[in-house]
């Protein structure tokens, strides 16, 4: 099926359900029609993006028919309510998202003064602008078809030390596409913490997992965003991240890919203010034949910022990852200190990497750098480590770990690190991504479930 | 029975011969220099017995302790008694000495079909070891040769050879980039882990690290062969005559 004839599937789809959205929420309502405006100019430029492998690209992911749940049906509450996140430490408030519908855990009911999270079907009327203003530059498909998503709002001068925890759930037995929203909105020197995982318990469905993370960081505040993504080949993610920071404020990403089938992450980041530090970084152990996607457009317009990018990819056997890494400097931004990394080792004959890193300058008081490096692990600590009795391919997994350390160690939160490292490992023993003998063990209650 | 036997091993690089027919025979308990011009292959009959992939050999073999030491992998012969002191030890980012040894002694426990050393013994047996050569024990949390000054790097060799016990040992130039105190401690740690049982290799330019480590034989290899062979004292006569004469006689033949 060509891709035009698939959206144009999905909008047919909402506008012959729309007896359905008379008591839709208001929130929800006002994306769909915004996303209908936009929607057919966004579908071309999808079509004409050179940027990311043909897989990855828009049009071709969300072109296969896949179910959506329009009515918001809740056949999988139980799913939920048995969720247990077994991650050791990690004290969380816990939201679990099961396909598209948003489900509280007892540890998200009772939220420290400053934080109020809500699911944007019930958002209070006091917020829904600020929302609606943070979701400006959202992919429009996804607004077309949400039908749930969560707002987190931390007020001033709140420093919240425990961590918002997001758990995406899959499990159909119909193929299905989830579209999925988190809305993180940061007040003046407020401190947030986020943590999102994806998992899927449907091997053989076919899935499209669409997520758009929105962020606004105000004046001098701080937000981490950790996303690890331990799905299946069988499914596919969209994943876009939007934010923009005010001044004196410190925003990081980091991206890690276990496991999962064809992944498009994309990352959009304005340095509005003036004083901000940004780090973007992420990466991804591939094999068989997934394909991962990081493309990220970082845009400082403020004064006196930094920002640092770090991705690392090991692709083995015919997995494809690619990198499309931008940083505009614009004539605003005197005194820019950025600097952009990407690193990868093809492990295989058939392993492929698409590198493109590339730095837009239009001021001249600025300190850039990039570099990308593709290239094969070390045949002479190889064999160090083989004449020191280490069997070559725990040799290679050790330094393939090794290639992969600075990515980790450079997050913060110290408990997340250490897991991080663990899972990592655990990755390249060739452990298995099925929930099961997940090493995250979020879910092992929900066997029975 | 001999340790290691040597036969006519040629061997060479990318289609370029190097060894050109090296024979060699050493038993337990000795301790073997083997010297020579530069060039003269000594990196390379090293490498070879090893088991460097860069090196590709021809014809001949070598025999280990009635095992035949070429057709097993880097990581077997390392397993069957066989160590290499390396000229350029390798750096590893990334990868800690605590978990580079502790990978190296299980797979050896594995291969030999033992358990794996429990954490605490394992940390014992390196404090012990780490006294051989007087190694610093904030050493050990740090990446693989990482930052580690030359004398470092070559206390380092000897302290994983007194953790993995080999049955003989390489040791390639290892005086090489060393002071005379770095020297003296790096002997000193070779002489402590001699026994009855095992054999040593040393490859030198120098005789100066023969004041240290006492040979029993002195080879000379030229050209990709062993040219001369003979006691302590061609140590000296070389330090005193150069390769010259050496090279004059074997090149008339």
């Amino acid at each position: 099926m060509n891709a035009a004839k698939a959206f144009g599937q999905y909008t047919a789809l909402i506008q012959a359900s729309s007896g359905l959205f008379a008591n839709d929420p208001g929130l929800l309502a006002r994306f769909r029609a915004k996303a209908l405006g936009s929607l057919p100019g966004e579908i071309e430029k999808y079509k004409a993006d050179k940027s990311v492998p043909a897989e990855c690209r828009l049009d071709t992911l969300y072109a296969p028919d896949y179910g959506i749940n329009l009515q918001h049906l809740q056949m999988t509450a139980d799913v939920a309510a048995a969720f247990h996140c077994g991650v050791p430490n990690l004290n969380c408030y816990l939201m679990v998202v099961v396909g598209d519908v948003v489900h509280f855990t007892s540890s998200a009911e009772k939220l420290p003064e400053g934080l109020e999270i809500y699911s944007l079907r019930n958002i209070p009327k006091r917020y829904m602008a600020d929302a609606e203003a943070i979701s400006e530059r959202s992919d429009s498909l996804n607004s077309l078809l949400l039908t749930d998503g969560i707002y987190i709002r931390v007020n001033e001068s709140c420093r919240i030390d425990k961590p918002v925890q997001i758990v995406n759930l899959f499990q159909s037995d119909t193929p299905m596409l989830t579209p999925r929203r988190v809305i993180i909105d940061a007040g003046a020197a407020s401190a947030l913490r986020v943590l999102l995982c994806d998992h899927s318990q449907s091997p053989a469905t076919p899935h499209l997992s669409s997520e758009v993370i929105n962020v606004r960081v105000a004046k001098d505040a701080k937000v981490e965003i950790y996303d690890i993504e331990e799905s299946m080949p069988s499914t596919h993610r969209h994943w876009q991240l939007n934010a923009s920071q005010d001044d004196n404020s410190e925003l990081v990403v980091n991206t890690t890919y276990l496991h999962g089938g064809v992944t498009a992450n994309e990352y959009n980041i304005d340095v509005d203010g003036d004083g901000c530090f940004t780090s973007l970084s992420g990466l991804a152990v591939l094999t068989g034949e997934q394909i991962v996607s990081n493309k990220a457009v970082l845009r400082h317009k403020g004064c006196h910022c930094s920002s640092r990018q770090l991705f690392k990819n090991a692709v083995f056997d015919k997995a494809h990852g690619s990198f499309g890494g931008r940083v505009v400097v614009e004539q605003s931004a005197m005194h820019t200190d950025a600097a952009q990394t990407n690193r990868n080792i093809l492990a295989s004959a058939d392993a492929r990497m698409d590198a493109s890193p590339q730095l837009e300058i239009y001021c001249d008081e600025v300190k850039a750098s990039h570099g990308a490096t593709t290239g094969q692990l070390d045949e002479q600590a190889l064999f160090y480590m083989q004449s020191r009795g280490i069997p070559r391919d725990e040799a290679r997994r050790m330094l393939t770990q090794a290639f992969m350390a600075d990515v980790i160690d450079n997050i913060s939160y110290e408990v997340l690190r250490q897991r991080l490292h663990v899972l990592v490992e655990k990755r390249l023993n060739g452990d298995s991504a099925s929930c099961s003998t997940c090493a995250t063990a979020c879910h092992s209650n929900t066997a029975g479930a | 029975m001999e340790l290691l036997e040597v036969r006519n091993l040629h061997a060479g690089i990318e289609g370029k011969e190097i060894l050109r027919g090296v024979d060699l025979t050493i038993r337990p308990g000795e301790v073997h220099a083997i010297m020579g011009p530069n060039g003269s292959g000594k990196s390379t009959l090293s490498g070879v017995l090893a088991g460097d992939p860069r090196f590709t050999v021809t014809a001949g073999s070598a025999t280990f302790h009635g095992v035949d030491l070429l057709s097993l992998s880097p990581e077997d012969r390392s397993h069957e008694g066989l160590f290499l002191s390396f000229q350029y030890p390798v750096e590893i980012p990334g990868v800690t000495m605590v978990n580079f040894m502790r990978a190296a002694v299980n797979a050896k426990r594995k291969y030999l079909g033992q358990e794996p050393m429990s954490a605490a013994d394992f940390l014992k047996m390196m404090r012990q070891k780490r006294a051989v050569v007087e190694l610093d024990n904030k050493l050990a949390s740090r990446s693989v040769n990482e930052g580690f000054s030359g004398g470092e790097k070559k206390r380092n060799e000897i302290f994983q050879m007194a953790v993995l016990e080999p049955r003989l040992s390489i040791l390639d130039e290892t005086d090489s980039g060393l002071d005379i105190d770095a020297l003296r401690i790096v002997a000193g740690g070779v002489n402590k882990l001699k026994t009855e049982q095992n054999a040593t290799i040393v490859i030198t330019h120098y005789q100066r690290l023969l004041d240290y480590i006492k040979p029993d034989v002195v080879h000379i290899l030229y050209k990709g062969r062993i040219v001369h062979t003979g006691g302590p004292e061609l140590a000296l006569e070389l330090e005193e005559r150069g390769y010259d004469w050496i090279k004059q006689e074997a090149d008339k033949l």
